[in-house]
């Protein structure tokens, strides 16, 4: 377990090699939060119906 | 901190395992939005029960995870990733009410209810018997080896694209693509998944059908690449089907058997979400291919972040997201030229009527067809060109 100081702010980093950082040195709290987890892309698979409208 | 908070779990989250090359993956399920987590997040979310404070969760999490977790850190999870996504609350506040979840498509409205899809296509699922799939594959290749044989010559291939049989190639393209997203969800259920409603929608500048299928993140990759595949494999079935009848001398055939084909080919487009794109993506075990490119670019330009996702791929993955985000790179301007293809025709249409009309009034009159057409093309163009330079500089910070 360590910590850093980033933009005024305490931030502990939970897990190294889980959350895949390598440098604190410009490490955002919004960057942290986004590598603990982050929202998968909608899976609707599609295909076209409609002949391309400019060829 | 707040001694003796505890937070509470939404009703409706669920977590299944994340078959992908970044480690020990997870997707948390709530209110329609899916997450990818790691085994802290993963840890946490089961742990809360609305009767465990920060200090049990963290000693609980401490013994599941072996991570060295203490209060202060759960809170920060809790407050600044959980309750945030509506997938816990804090006690004596409601949990945060998200918007529907992120959509490639720009409209959509669904056709056929999760249900039906699939009591439709559960009895479709034989076809992906693998016996099968190698007899159309050879039934596939002995009708194009036949067709020189049967007169249909390069003069063949022009009359294709004469107007006179847009009509008919509207009508065929329409009926296989819904037969495509059958083919999607016949799939999803083959290997044991639920596929949701199929709809139609607007991407980009077109309209398309689709097939809900996000429960799919919980399927192993290669029943994933299954999914994926579905789609253009039932079009191979219905290109065999007429291969049967160019075999047997039917006329016009073979026209419709190489005209399924070129209808087929677009989707294996692996840069605009088609089934390409997700066949690399799932294939590579590498959800969110687009971000992985965005963060190798934003590195190209001198924004390496300290802690990119891609980073923590294995080598070899990572090599082949680099290359993928090459080849990508070499599309834009190809897509850009294709894209504005409906600007040039619009372009060239207004130029004639201006030239030919004798005053404003008349050219007003003779550009009314058009009108309704070019003002739905740039609105769909404006709104989806400043959603992808949007999404592009949020992903370059």
């Amino acid at each position: 377990m360590w910590s850093a100081t980033i933009a005024g702010k305490e931030v502990r980093v939970l897990a190294k090699k889980e959350l895949g950082i390598k440098q604190l040195s410009d490490v955002s709290i919004e960057d942290l939060e986004a590598r603990l987890g982050e929202e998968l892309e909608d899976r609707e698979e599609m295909d076209f119906c409609l002949i391309f409208w400019g060829d | 901190m707040h001694a003796g908070e505890c937070p509470v779990l939404a009703p409706d989250v669920t977590i299944s395992p994340l078959d992908s090359v970044g480690g020990d993956r997870y997707v948390v399920h709530c209110n329609g939005h899916r997450y990818q987590v790691g085994p802290l997040l993963k840890g946490l979310v089961e742990a809360i029960d609305g009767q465990r404070d920060y200090e049990s969760l963290a000693r609980l999490l401490q013994a599941t995870t072996k991570s060295p977790v203490t209060p202060e850190d759960v809170q920060v999870m809790v407050q600044r990733w959980l309750v945030p996504r509506g997938l816990a609350a804090l006690p004596g506040t409601s949990f945060r009410e998200l918007s529907a979840a992120p959509s490639s498509l720009t409209w959509k409205r669904p056709l056929i209810a999760s249900q039906a899809v699939r009591k439709l296509s559960r009895p479709l699922t034989w076809l992906f018997h693998p016996v099968l799939f190698g007899v159309l594959l050879l039934i596939d290749l002995a009708v194009w080896l036949t067709l020189p044989a049967r007169g249909f010559t390069w003069d063949s291939w022009l009359t294709l694209v004469e107007i006179r049989m847009v009509p008919l190639w509207l009508v065929l393209k329409i009926c296989s693509a819904f037969w495509h997203e059958v083919g999607h969800a016949a799939a999803c259920v083959r290997v044991g998944g639920r596929p949701g409603a199929i709809g139609v929608g607007v991407f980009l500048d077109r309209l398309v059908l689709y097939t809900d299928l996000n429960n799919a993140w919980t399927l192993p990759r290669n029943q994933r690449v299954l999914v994926d595949l579905g789609g253009v494999y039932f079009e191979l079935v219905l290109a065999c089907l007429v291969g049967v009848g160019v075999f047997a001398s039917v006329p016009r055939m073979p026209m419709l058997f190489v005209m399924i084909h070129v209808f087929l080919l677009p989707n294996l487009h692996p840069f605009l979400k088609y089934d390409g794109y997700w066949l690399v993506s799932d294939a590579l075990g590498v959800p969110n291919l687009h971000r992985r490119v965005m963060e190798v670019l934003s590195g190209l330009v001198g924004r390496r972040q300290a802690n990119r996702y891609v980073d923590t791929l294995p080598g070899a993955t990572r090599l082949a997201v680099q290359i993928y985000a090459g080849f990508c790179v070499l599309f834009v301007p190809l897509f850009l030229w294709f894209y504005m293809a409906p600007s040039r025709m619009l372009w060239t249409y207004y130029h004639t009527h201006w030239a030919n009309s004798r005053s404003i009034q008349e050219f007003l009159a003779s550009i009314v067809p058009m009108a309704a057409f070019s003002v739905l093309w740039c609105w769909l163009s404006v709104r989806w060109l400043s959603q992808a330079l949007k999404w592009v500089l949020r992903h370059m910070k």
